[in-house]
């Protein structure tokens, strides 16, 4: 029943178009060609190695250190959960297809500035170079060059993900299963720290902000002068 | 426990949660979701949060991946997430936005914001697929029935986030009409996590399903499983006579004696009549995925207004929105759902704004706290599709084309509304947003591109749609299927054509309308209803 299902989905999207159809799975089905058949499930431990290389280095550009801690700061532990964690499983919805596609758009990163000019592997190139290369990836410079989505995709995913992962208080970002969430004690700062975020509702705000709105007035219904509903 | 039951429902989510309410006191009914029931049998205490709920919901954007829990590096098995419950629905990447699986489905961990469709959405109806009975009027008694059960209203000023007043007084200032939003909570005390959607509410104040209509359920005498997927419906004779679940790793078939409601959500239903060999009948079935794409806009206004910060306390709610409106004064179809300071700790918001290194952590030290607006495409001309059984559905809305192409309409809408938003948040005072119309052209439809492409497309819906004929459609103006007797779908996927609104209030009313219907044709009942009041209260 299943091959009947595909039959009739390729009637309506071929199987490349399916994929393709899809922008970011589109990049990342080309990231698969530019590594090739080494894909879906046959990555090499090297692959992996390489990819991981690549997204710590391209999220030490995101988030530098400066006179706070950075993605730096952390390592190697943040690079680690960034990609399998928050790439494969929150971004890429758990999806092993789309974080190995994602995997070979960061090994491809890699290799591609020999071929754009800039004679030399990414992880071998000096900080400058690196933040120069990652930032023409990341504005589309490169589209005529036909590795255009493959790069896209590498570094928006890098800086989307250094962001909201640094941001969500690495290393403390776990939820305790407690009632009150409470903070671990940590002498270095987090990203929530560098913000000044004031972290979960503990008792006493919990108490005032019941007191405040627990019995709040409220209007009933909705909003009837909106003349579209 | 019995395996006879006069109705089984597949699914414990805005459809068939409200349903289960509505007919739990006229016959003997099952439940079945495929989640976790978090605080089952304990009390429901609006504002407060039942002990499990409370532990459960974290006041971060944290939470368990259930149920493969599959994290790296010895980080245990919880993480922050948007929406997590997600289990088999989206093994092949897409663009659309996975599903929650916990009792209460998406209403037990939405935002909350109850938006009633647009006028035009029920015309598109009838146009879409010939459907009748799916007019506003006819609609109309069952929304103002939901309104009461969940408790929806609106939130005096007083209340507001500062940056919604703000938002609506700049808009107003340039003659653009806001609506104010209503909500489904109760003894809410702004905790602000709700923007944080993604988690249930800790304080049981947000009214979804599982707080309002399945406890109405159980009281009146349902049974209620959870962690039971359902893997079949059992059909004999063209007829729903069962349902076949897992629960525990045990393989149960439960005997329905009038009706099989699969209410799994638009991915969960097509996928469940799949595995039941509906699709082998009716090729409609998964087809007509609808969707919304959402981009959410940040701005950096450094003042906020009276001097306080953006987010007095925690930042409330998505407070009022709007539609651009075209040059014929015509909405556009996105809506806008202004407001919130957002707080910047949710990981979602603090990656958006575009750029990144020196420049960015500096922002994030000095504005913690944005202004923002989300946006909702309401009306891509383009359907997705679910094909493939419970085990592996696989999803395709193909927003874009094969050259990464995002779909024009989607495009232009988008334009629209983004330049709509970046008036006002100027007039507010912003000095930068994101995205920002004055871009260049190529990096801005790039930016619009990228945005769409990884936040999805939320809202799914459509995939057995309600229609005149089974040539069109998967089920009727009733929602029963047109190919297999004692089967019905209630949920998001009966949707005839996409509407213009957060979805929930127009698939609650459809739970609440096949509820009449299943009390009057099919169980043969008069209407004997209990209040929710008794219940929730
Ligand atoms: C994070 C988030 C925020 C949202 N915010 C809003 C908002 O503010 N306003 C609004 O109007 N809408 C909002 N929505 C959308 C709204 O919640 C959904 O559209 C709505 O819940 C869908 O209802 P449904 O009945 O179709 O499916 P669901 O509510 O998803 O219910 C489907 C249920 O079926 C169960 N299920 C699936 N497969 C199986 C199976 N095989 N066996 C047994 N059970 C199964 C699932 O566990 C789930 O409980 C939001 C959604 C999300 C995810």
């Amino acid at each position: 029943m299943m091959r009947d299902a595909l039959a009739e989905l390729d009637k309506v999207v071929s199987r490349r178009v399916f994929f393709d159809r899809i922008f970011k799975a589109g990049a990342l089905v080309a990231a698969m060609d530019v590594i090739g058949p080494k894909a879906f499930g046959a990555l090499t431990a090297a692959d992996k190695a390489t990819a991981l290389a690549v997204y710590s280095a391209c999220c030490k550009l995101v988030i530098p250190v400066d006179q706070d801690p950075g993605w730096a700061t952390f390592e190697p532990g943040i690079s680690d959960y960034g990609l399998n964690v928050f790439v494969g499983q929150v971004a890429l919805g758990g999806s092993q297809q789309a974080l190995d596609g994602f995997i070979g758009a960061l090994v491809a990163f890699n290799q591609a500035p020999r071929t754009l000019g800039y004679n030399d592997l990414f992880l071998n190139m000096a900080p400058d170079a690196q933040l120069q290369y990652f930032t023409t990836s990341l504005t589309g410079g490169f589209e005529a060059d036909g590795y255009g989505d493959v790069l896209v995709v590498a570094a928006f995913f890098c800086m989307f993900t250094a962001k909201a992962t640094f941001f969500s208080n690495y290393p403390r970002h776990l939820a305790q299963d407690t009632e009150f969430q409470v903070l671990q004690p940590s002498s270095v700062k987090t990203g929530w720290d560098i913000m000044g975020w004031k972290g979960p509702v503990g008792p006493e705000e919990e108490k005032a902000l019941r007191a405040k709105y627990y019995d709040a007035p409220v209007i009933p219904g909705i909003d009837f002068s909106n003349p579209w509903i | 426990m019995p395996d006879t039951y006069d109705v089984i429902i597949c699914g414990a989510g805005a459809g068939g949660g409200y349903l289960a309410g509505e007919i739990a006191a006229n016959g003997t009914v099952l439940l079945l979701d495929a989640g976790p029931h978090i605080g089952a049998g304990e009390a429901m205490a609006p504002g407060i949060g039942s002990p499990s709920r409370r532990k459960f919901s974290t006041q971060i954007n944290l939470g368990k991946y259930i149920p493969d829990s599959k994290t790296s590096g010895g980080q245990g098995n919880a993480f922050f997430a948007y929406p997590i419950y997600m289990d088999q629905s989206n093994p092949v990447f897409s663009a659309v936005q996975r599903e929650p699986r916990v009792v209460g489905g998406g209403t037990f961990l939405n935002v909350g914001a109850w938006v009633r469709p647009r006028t035009v959405d029920f015309d598109g109806f009838a146009e879409e697929t010939g459907v009748k009975g799916w007019s506003k009027q006819d609609f109309e008694p069952f929304f103002q029935q939901c309104e009461k059960t969940q408790f929806v209203h609106r939130t005096p000023r007083e209340n507001w986030n500062p940056g919604s007043i703000a938002y609506e007084k700049a808009a107003n200032r340039l003659g653009i009409k806001m609506y104010e939003t209503s909500t489904n909570k109760f003894h809410c005390i702004f905790c602000g996590h709700r923007l944080d959607a993604g988690m249930p509410c800790k304080y049981d104040s947000l009214m979804g399903t599982a707080q309002t209509q399945i406890p109405k359920a159980i009281a009146a005498g349902a049974t209620v499983l959870d962690n039971a997927t359902v893997v079949k419906v059992e059909i004999t004779n063209n007829k729903a006579t069962g349902v076949t679940y897992v629960r525990n790793g045990v393989t149960t078939t439960a005997t329905a004696r009038k009706l099989v409601v699969v209410a799994a959500g638009a991915i969960g239903t097509p996928a469940i009549l799949f595995s039941s060999g509906v699709w082998d009948k009716n090729k409609n079935v998964g087809q007509y995925l609808r969707a919304h794409p959402g981009i959410a806009m940040d701005a950096l206004v450094p003042e906020p207004p009276a001097g306080g910060r953006w987010n007095t306390d925690r930042g409330y709610q998505w407070n009022c929105y709007h539609y651009p409106l075209d040059e014929k004064g015509q909405p556009v179809d996105v809506i806008i759902h202004a407001s919130a300071g957002f707080p910047a700790a949710t990981p979602w918001v603090a990656a958006q704004v575009g750029f990144f290194g020196q420049a960015y952590k500096d922002l994030m030290r000095r504005y913690p706290q944005r202004v923002g607006a989300f946006h909702f495409q309401l009306k891509p001309s383009i359907y997705g599709r679910v094909m493939g059984g419970v085990e592996k559905p696989i999803i395709n809305y193909p927003v874009a084309t094969v050259d990464g192409v995002l779909e024009p309409k989607i495009l232009s809408d988008f334009t629209a509304s983004i330049r709509t938003s970046a008036r006002i948040f100027k007039e507010m005072g912003a000095i930068d947003m994101y995205p920002n119309p004055n871009l260049s052209t190529a990096l801005f439809n790039q930016t619009i591109t990228q945005l769409v492409t990884t936040a999805g497309a939320l809202h799914p819906q459509g995939t057995c749609r309600a229609g005149a004929s089974r040539t069109n459609s998967v089920v009727d103006t009733n929602c029963m299927s047109f190919d297999v007797d004692n089967l019905m779908c209630c949920d998001a996927s009966v949707i005839p054509n996409h509407i213009s609104s957060n979805p929930n209030s127009m698939i609650m009313a459809i739970g609440a309308r096949a509820g009449a219907f299943v009390r009057s044709s099919i169980l043969n009942t008069p209407s004997k209803n209990i209040s929710t009041d008794e219940v929730a209260q």
